[in-house]
């Protein structure tokens, strides 16, 4: 029997999704059978077998969040194979005593667990001493039965690892100051919602058998931690099952868990739709830059040079059957300016400003949900034509949700290009930990007085977001210049 | 139950086993003619003559090789080591030889046999003899390891180690040779691993062993004044180690905290930690703390080698954090 874990597919995945089951309980696997699909945080991929049997069960439902390295499923011979609904959610649901006499043979890695975690310490190559035969039998029982209790609440802290990462991610990189005495503790996974919640194991198996909401809870303990003495306050309070009669006639005595929702009507007004890993992360890396301090510089740069200049382009390739875009030569051009701008190719660190010594151009593309950003790399030394075809299949691979993670991770600066939806002018919001983003407004005839007299020419809209941190008006502003008079002057772009 | 000290209670019990089994006989540097650098064998070789008694050369690994030869043979020697730093010299008999044979010979031959040694700091003897090795006989599989904290102990252990058929290391503390307390008459065993609560209490479990008991339970006896009631657990056997007695006792007094003599990583207290935490875990209101000596080898100037070694301030005042973590008012349990 062999546990189907999550698997890491990227360096930087922590976690992910289980978008789709392809194969079901009983079903035959063979290896290299695509088991299920996987979202992480900005793509889909396919989990694989790597093990022939039958798939016994599915741990996670559709739509779960798994960290990496978490049994998602299980593979044997089928004899395994639990016709019931697997709910590995009934967390606290019943007698633990029977849960634990419940537990199907097909969970055999548990409960062996258990029993070795149990027995080991105390096992002795000499078989002789009675004594320890004695002790170590007496504990396999208790460590065991303890094991078992905390067993229901991995699904708990399981699916809220997602929060304490990304309250870890929104907090920033500088949380490495764990004390050795560990009195901070960072064991307790959080309970539920967004903030990690801190207690201490007695309080959430008080809590647990009480009925009461942890969260509703002021943690009197270190850093707000929940301890028993604050679990025991709110029972003598009145909170929790005790009372829960009471509170079913309306005698809702004081301080109840405050913290039960609203009863969500099944309405025909509000629809929630669920949010994939990568709206998740977008909003997450989005709001870190709340509290960034930006600035906005537009220019507009007189286009018909530049649309000719794609006209031409276009008509000699035409046999080779490449066709460029203007956002392909705005990432040339964009590449172009940065390599004589190196200040504004950088990113915030911190504490520092990092200068990015190659130019990697990121290109925003809408999604059905969500937003993705794959990356042009050394667009500086690649051809238009190159990056022509490059960008053109990162954006269709974008759209099918099947970028590998190096494809959209990495970049030094973005462009955002809103031109093709008649968005004359508009700022982006910097992709961090970028310096700069720049908006592209779309080409449009306007008249123009050059000379005294009245021209019609084509014009456009660049907008540069600025984190002020790394970037100051002047330095930015000098590059939108030089962008500004390449893109006007086409051949520099190329040259 | 007469009162006597941890030093006679060991003699007289080196003295009674070897009146009872002709089997038993002593092996070390000293121990004959000088009765013993700490006179645990004094008298023994007027009493029962060179045969029995026998004081070898400065040579560890070779005395301690005769007597795994000897027990393998039947005979059941109980060395000394000077000290137990010097038993790093025989480290691969100990370690390798006496821990294996049992199992590495399919259970032929046992090894019977006994290994006495102080150890321990708080001497000014330095670095190099003032060091607490237990955990590095502790972890090998194949050996017992015994820590008496009180002459009871000392008679109870020392007589279950010798009457065992593995070997078994009896850890003394050189600090406790003079300490005194009563210790029952006639044959007095003390089953190898059991750890029993030396001091009962209901606000918080201190696990310690050895020399560390004295330190808990004085400790114990000052918090009481303030309403905090500290229950005291007695290892008293390292390996194998009694996870039972004081995960139970865990579960009562909901905190926990760990006192030994050794230095802090990778010790008893590191074990003692883990294993509260597989057998307790749901019980705790607070992380388990660690109390332990500086990661220092021990000064020989005595405020620097006081100031390394844990004592009854350190060991009070992470009792308080652990209890000031856990929001004790001092009345819940009343």
């Amino acid at each position: 029997m062999t546990d189907i874990t999550m698997p890491r597919l990227s360096d930087t995945m922590e976690e992910g999704v289980i978008s789709h089951w392809h194969k079901q309980v009983g079903d035959e696997v063979h290896k290299g059978d695509t088991l299920a699909d996987i979202e992480t945080d900005k793509t889909t991929m396919e989990l694989e077998a790597y093990d022939a049997g039958i798939l016994e069960r599915l741990l996670v439902s559709e739509g779960d969040t798994m960290s990496v390295g978490e049994p998602i499923a299980v593979v044997g011979d089928g004899s395994g194979v639990d016709d019931g609904s697997e709910d590995q959610d009934d967390e606290g649901a019943g007698d633990e005593d029977e849960r634990t006499a419940d537990t199907p043979d097909d969970e055999p890695a548990d409960g062996d667990e258990d029993e070795r975690t149990a027995d080991t310490p105390d096992e002795e190559p000499v078989p002789d001493g009675d004594e320890e035969e004695r002790t170590a039998d007496a504990e396999s029982e208790e460590p065991a039965r303890t094991s078992d209790e905390t067993r229901p609440d991995v699904d708990e802290a399981r699916s809220d690892s997602d929060e304490v990462e990304s309250d870890e991610e929104t907090a920033g990189p500088a949380s490495d100051d764990a004390e050795p005495t560990g009195t901070e503790d960072a064991s307790s996974p959080p309970d539920d919602g967004g903030q990690p919640l801190f207690r201490s194991p007695l309080a959430r198996k008080l809590a647990r058998e009480n009925d009461i909401e942890l969260r509703s809870l002021d943690g009197s303990g270190p850093g707000g931690r929940i301890v028993r003495a604050d679990v025991e306050k709110a029972l003598e309070a009145g909170a929790g099952a005790d009372v829960g009669d009471d509170r079913a006639r309306g005698g809702a005595s004081s301080p109840a868990p405050a913290a039960v929702p609203e009863p969500a009507t099944a309405g025909e007004a509000d629809d929630e739709v669920r949010i994939n890993a990568n709206q998740r992360i977008t909003a997450e890396r989005l709001s870190q830059m709340a509290g960034v301090p930006t600035f906005h510089l537009s220019t507009t740069i007189d286009a018909d040079a530049l649309l000719a200049f794609r006209r031409e382009v276009n008509d000699r390739l035409e046999e080779v059957g490449t066709r460029i875009s203007v956002t392909d030569l705005l990432v040339r051009a964009a590449a172009v300016a940065l390599r004589s701008h190196p200040e504004v190719n950088s990113a915030w660190g911190g504490d520092k400003i990092i200068r990015r010594g190659r130019v990697h151009i990121g290109l925003a593309v809408a999604l059905e949900a969500g937003l993705i950003v794959p990356v042009v790399r050394d667009a500086d030394r690649k051809s238009v034509g190159q990056i022509a075809a490059e960008s053109g299949d990162l954006a269709t691979r974008a759209r099918e949700g099947k970028l590998e993670p190096h494809e959209y991770q990495g970049s030094t600066f973005s462009i955002s290009n809103l031109g093709m939806f008649s968005i004359g002018e508009f700022d982006a919001i910097i992709n961090p930990p970028e310096a700069a983003i720049l908006a592209v407004g779309a080409a449009g005839e306007e008249p123009v007085l050059r000379d005294g007299e009245l021209h019609s020419r084509t014009v456009m809209t660049l907008t540069l977001t600025v984190d002020h941190r790394v970037l100051n008006g002047a330095v930015a502003a000098a590059f939108l210049q030089e962008l500004q008079a390449v893109l006007e002057e086409p051949l520099r772009i190329v040259v | 139950m007469p009162v006597i000290s941890y030093r006679e209670a060991l003699n007289s019990t080196l003295r009674s086993e070897m009146q009872r089994d002709e089997d038993v006989f002593l092996i070390g540097e000293e121990i004959g003619t000088f009765e013993g650098s700490y006179k645990i064998t004094e008298g023994l070789l007027e009493e029962f003559g060179p045969k029995r008694v026998r004081d070898t050369p400065i040579s560890e690994e070779g005395f301690t090789g005769i007597a795994i030869g000897a027990a393998m043979l039947g005979l059941r020697p109980v060395l000394e080591y000077m000290t137990l730093n010097f038993s790093l010299l025989a480290l691969d008999q100990v370690v390798n030889h006496a821990a294996k044979i049992y199992t590495m010979f399919g259970g032929q031959t046992a090894v019977p046999m006994v290994i006495r040694a102080p150890g321990g700091g708080g001497q000014q003897l330095a670095a190099t003899h003032s060091q607490n090795l237990e955990v590095w006989y502790a972890h090998v599989p194949g050996l017992k390891l015994v820590a008496p904290s009180n002459p009871a102990d000392a008679k109870g252990l020392l007589t279950a180690a010798i009457r065992d058929d593995d070997p078994v290391i009896v850890l003394e503390n050189l600090s406790l040779y003079n300490t005194k307390g009563e210790v029952p008459d006639g044959d007095h065993v003390t089953e190898i691993g059991t750890a029993t609560v030396a001091r009962q209490g209901s606000d918080i479990t201190v696990i310690s062993y050895s020399r560390g008991i004295r330190t808990a339970l004085q400790v114990a006896e000052e918090l009481e004044e303030d309403g905090v009631s500290v229950e005291v657990v007695d290892l008293r056997s390292l390996r194998p180690l009694d996870r039972r007695t004081f995960c139970e006792s865990v579960r009562r007094t909901t905190r926990a905290v760990v006192h030994e003599d050794d230095w802090l990583s990778y010790g008893i207290g590191a074990e003692v930690a883990a294993s509260v935490q597989e057998g307790a875990f749901d019980f705790l209101d607070a992380p388990v703390r660690r109390v332990a000596a500086a990661e220092v080898p021990l000064p020989y100037a005595k405020p620097l080698e006081r100031a390394a070694l844990p004592d009854t301030d350190d060991l009070r005042r992470v009792i308080r954090d652990v209890l000031d973590a856990t929001s004790f008012t001092g009345q819940e349990k009343s």
